[in-house]
């Protein structure tokens, strides 16, 4: 059952999986070859883009177009555990977020090589902002699993990035000048990639150890929200 | 006739909203940044003004139109209230154009307002006009409102064909895109490109009302706003066919979204082939003399060959310092890489500014051993900073064993006025077998007879001659007509013109082959035939001009000196290189570009086999221009 609940999010987002990579990788590949910019200013803007952009519109319709539609009561009618569907969903949304990030990664590599930028920098760059692109992901879902629709669930991913930006200049104050030192700062995603520009392994260790922490009980919260507001639907 | 008024009367009641909203957005930033001005926020106290009126409608405009075209049109055609207009016996002619009208009045209202207010803003200032953007709003004004017309009129027939608020305004952004951008980067389009008006507008010295006035007879503009007003009429009239046949357009989530990322893919595409490198750098060095192990920027370059020699600095910013310490380096540049000899210093001071790209230093190589740097040094803290020493440096200089200042040849006193400010208004070139120097009034021949010690042999008075070297047509200022040579006798009037422009009596844009003149500025690219000579005046025709892409002066690159080589015009600017073909003088034309992305340059050398070596922040060979025809 979970291999056919694969096949069918793969069938349903594969589309957009195609649409993110022409449209990153070609962003990397147009801004590589015109040379306007630095190659790191290129690859700096295809990943904010990428994990800023990109996973609201991946998270849209995991679950919010399923609910348009009518199709979520009958998914969760199967013998199959909300938590797993919410689970298969989130799969492929990751899978979708790392296979765009790849494509740019690839791209970066065919364009420019290691021109300007070290291939360990191009990997790193990609790497921190596929995790920040999935670590929101994660929180959108969680956040929008109960809107009608497509629309209200990007205004749930935007609301979570406002949030997130709202919780830096708040604490940037209370921190004082050191805001990196502090542990607090672990709790925000937006550490990551901080983190991978000052290159302290244990740090980063560190970061995504926590981040991952919050993305498994984001999850469950997740899961339950979407279990209750079905059961509230019946 | 009540009917149309009635229906009228029921738009602006459901437009009110709209208005109020965009008198709240477009007038509430120019207006704060204009009170706190006027409060003195801003050490300006009592200058009630802003251009944020501009920027706001720039930004936003064509958002709101779009905004403004899909609530009329969905509001009434969804598909909620969509039978109860056809069992009225209303036309839906006559309902889409009180809509369209209602509609576009209150985008003008809008957008016209605050930018007038702007402009009344600026005529009771009294802020001096080089402050303000004179002639920003006024362009505005003149050429944006009618793109926004056109926006909303599509974005109003988008509405009328999908009829569903958030799919018809995800169409109308992708046909704004396009309306905006698609004529600055597709040059057959230029005509009709709002951006390439404004900059016209923005880039002439006259005042708004006058250039708009001269300009409006023009084809382009008229061409842009017969495509607009036409383009809008033909929405409109697209838009009611539609409605009353029942027309819709079938736009679902997925072909709405690869629209979009085709829109972007074209846009970035076609800017980059403009913009873009089509040229590969072979080879890339960082300049670190040996010996002292710092990295060099590179101000002036001078190659024959694999041997050369350059004048570099030390600098670890990535921007030029006030103060630098000029060397002079010998280095071979060949297959197995770059080996640069040791630096000798030759100077202290302000950067040279290579911004008219004129020569500090002389190098051939029928004397490889020895460089020649002109040294000149101002009094930097006297007002009008008058020259100290005026010198001619002979360097011993190799690229494997650290050199020396061997010999030093006084040339103050043998200028009549010392007014220089270092370095610009001093420029060498080594010409045949003597140095030719230009400072101030005079032209100082030196022998180089003895390599290790040369002499000044003779003194030229040439005048205050600087500002009339170019004569420029009366009518059109940007067409040369002729130059007037420096006045060296004994010379054959070719070398008197080729002097005169390695002189830097002209400016650097200007590059010359043979009878072939070419000047590049940012705005275009002339050819000019060197027709005769009549006295101090070779006498220029002009042959053709190729103006340059509204993309390209929007970016500004703007060349800092220009070479001819073999029927190619090499176009240095601070971060790349375009080249020309101009081989066919009468259709020149733009052959490839090298974008440095990052890196900052100075000067330029054309190697034998066509590569081209630019040095500045790092030292590149680019790959030879491949000639299509």
């Amino acid at each position: 059952m979970i291999a056919k609940l694969i096949w069918k999010e793969w069938v349903e987002q594969r589309w957009k999986l195609a649409l993110c990579c022409v449209l990153l990788a070609g962003f990397t590949a147009v801004g590589l070859r015109a040379r306007v910019v630095e190659d790191e200013m290129v690859l700096i803007l295809a990943g904010v883009g990428g994990c800023l952009l990109l996973p609201i519109f991946v998270g849209m319709d995991l679950l919010a177009a399923e609910r348009a539609e009518g199709s979520l009561a009958a998914l969760l009618a199967l013998p199959v555990q909300p938590w797993k569907v919410l689970a298969v969903k989130l799969l492929v949304g990751v899978g979708v977020i790392v296979g765009y990030m790849l494509a740019a990664c690839a791209t970066a590599f065919l364009v420019a090589g290691e021109r300007e930028v070290t291939s360990g920098r191009l990997i790193t760059i990609f790497l921190g902002c596929a995790c920040f692109g999935i670590v929101l992901l994660i929180w959108m879902t969680a956040f929008g699993a109960r809107q009608p629709s497509e629309a209200r669930a990007a205004v749930a991913g935007m609301a979570v990035l406002t949030v997130w930006l709202i919780a830096l200049f708040v604490y940037k104050p209370i921190a004082g000048g050191e805001l990196m030192d502090t542990w607090p700062v672990f709790f925000h995603p937006a550490c990551i990639l901080a983190l991978i520009a000052e290159r302290s392994t244990t740090r980063i260790a560190g970061a995504i150890s926590v981040q991952l922490a919050l993305a498994v009980v984001l999850f469950l919260w997740g899961a339950r929200r979407l279990a209750r507001a079905e059961r509230g639907e019946r | 006739m009540r009917q149309t008024m009635a229906l009228v009367w029921k738009e602006s009641r459901e437009h009110l909203w709209f208005l109020l909203a965009g008198i709240a957005l477009f007038f509430a930033p120019p207006l704060y940044e204009a009170t706190v001005r006027y409060t003195g926020g801003r050490g300006t106290r009592g200058i009630f003004y802003s251009d944020n009126g501009v920027a706001m409608v720039l930004a936003v405009g064509g958002l709101f139109a779009v905004m403004l075209a899909v609530a009329a049109t969905c509001r009434d055609l969804g598909s909620r209230t969509e039978t109860f207009w056809l069992s009225r016996p209303i036309g839906a002619g006559r309902l889409l154009a009180s809509k369209f009208v209602v509609g576009l009045a209150v985008l003008l209202a809008v957008t016209c307002g605050v930018l007038v207010m702007q402009m009344a803003m600026q005529a009771q200032s009294g802020y001096p006009s080089q402050y303000l953007r004179d002639n920003e709003a006024a362009s505005m004004l003149f050429f944006h409102t009618f793109t926004l017309t056109f926006v909303y009129s599509v974005s109003f027939l988008m509405g009328c064909l999908v009829r569903q608020s958030a799919r018809s305004a995800l169409l109308a952004v992708v046909a704004g895109v396009l309306v905006y951008f698609l004529p600055i980067v597709l040059p057959p389009l230029n005509s009709v490109s709002v951006f390439r008006l404004m900059i016209d507008l923005l880039s002439s010295d006259s005042s708004p009302a006058s250039t708009f006035g001269a300009n409006i007879m023009l084809l382009g503009p008229l061409l842009f706003y017969a495509t607009m007003v036409l383009g809008s009429a033909a929405c409109l009239a697209a838009s009611i066919v539609a409605v009353r046949r029942q027309w819709r357009l079938p736009a679902g989530k997925k072909l709405i979204c690869w629209l979009l990322v085709i829109t972007a893919m074209l846009i970035l595409g076609a800017g980059a082939v403009q913009v873009g490198s089509n040229l590969a750098c072979k080879r890339s060095f960082e300049v670190v003399p040996s010996g002292d192990g710092g990295r060099c920027d590179v101000a002036e370059v001078v190659l024959s060959g694999k041997r050369g020699v350059m004048l570099a600095y030390p600098n670890k910013k990535r921007w030029i310092p006030d103060q630098v310490q000029l060397e002079l380096c010998a280095f071979e540049l060949s297959d197995s890489g770059l080996q640069v000899g040791p630096g000798v210093p030759v100077a202290r001071g302000r950067w040279p500014g290579s911004e008219l790209a004129f020569s500090h230093f002389a190098w051939s190589p029928q004397c490889p051993n020895r460089a020649y740097f002109l040294s000149s040094v101002t009094d930097e803290q006297a007002p009008r900073r008058p020259l100290k020493s005026l010198e001619l440096v002979t360097v011993a200089i190799d690229p494997c064993a650290p050199g020396a200042i061997i010999h030093r040849l006084d040339l103050l006193s043998a200028i009549p006025v010392r007014k220089l400010s270092w370095p610009g208004d001093a420029r060498m070139c080594l010409y045949e077998d003597r140095i030719y120097i230009r400072a101030w009034t005079s032209v100082l021949v030196i022998g180089l007879a003895n390599p290790d010690a040369p002499d000044l042999t003779r003194n030229i008075n040439v005048g205050l001659l600087a500002a009339l070297m170019v004569r420029r047509d009366s009518t059109d200022r940007d067409i040369l007509t002729g130059l007037r040579l420096l006045p060296l006798e004994g010379l054959p009037p070719r070398q008197r013109l080729e002097l005169t422009m390695r002189l830097g009596a002209t400016p650097g844009r200007i590059g010359f082959e043979g009878d072939l003149v070419v000047e590049v500025t940012w705005e275009s690219l002339t050819t000019y035939r060197v027709s005769g000579m009549e006295g101090d005046i070779a006498r220029l025709d002009l042959i053709a001009r190729r103006p340059a892409t509204p993309l390209r002066r929007m970016l500004d690159s703007s060349p800092r000196r220009v070479v001819l080589h073999e029927g190619l015009a090499y176009a240095l600017e601070h971060e790349g290189l375009t080249v020309y073909d101009v081989r066919d003088p009468s259709t020149p034309r733009r052959l490839a570009h090298y974008a440095a992305g990052g890196q900052y340059f100075h000067d330029m050398a054309i190697l034998p086999d066509g590569s081209i070596v630019l040095a500045g922040t790092r030292l590149q060979v680019i790959e030879p221009v491949k000639l299509g025809r």
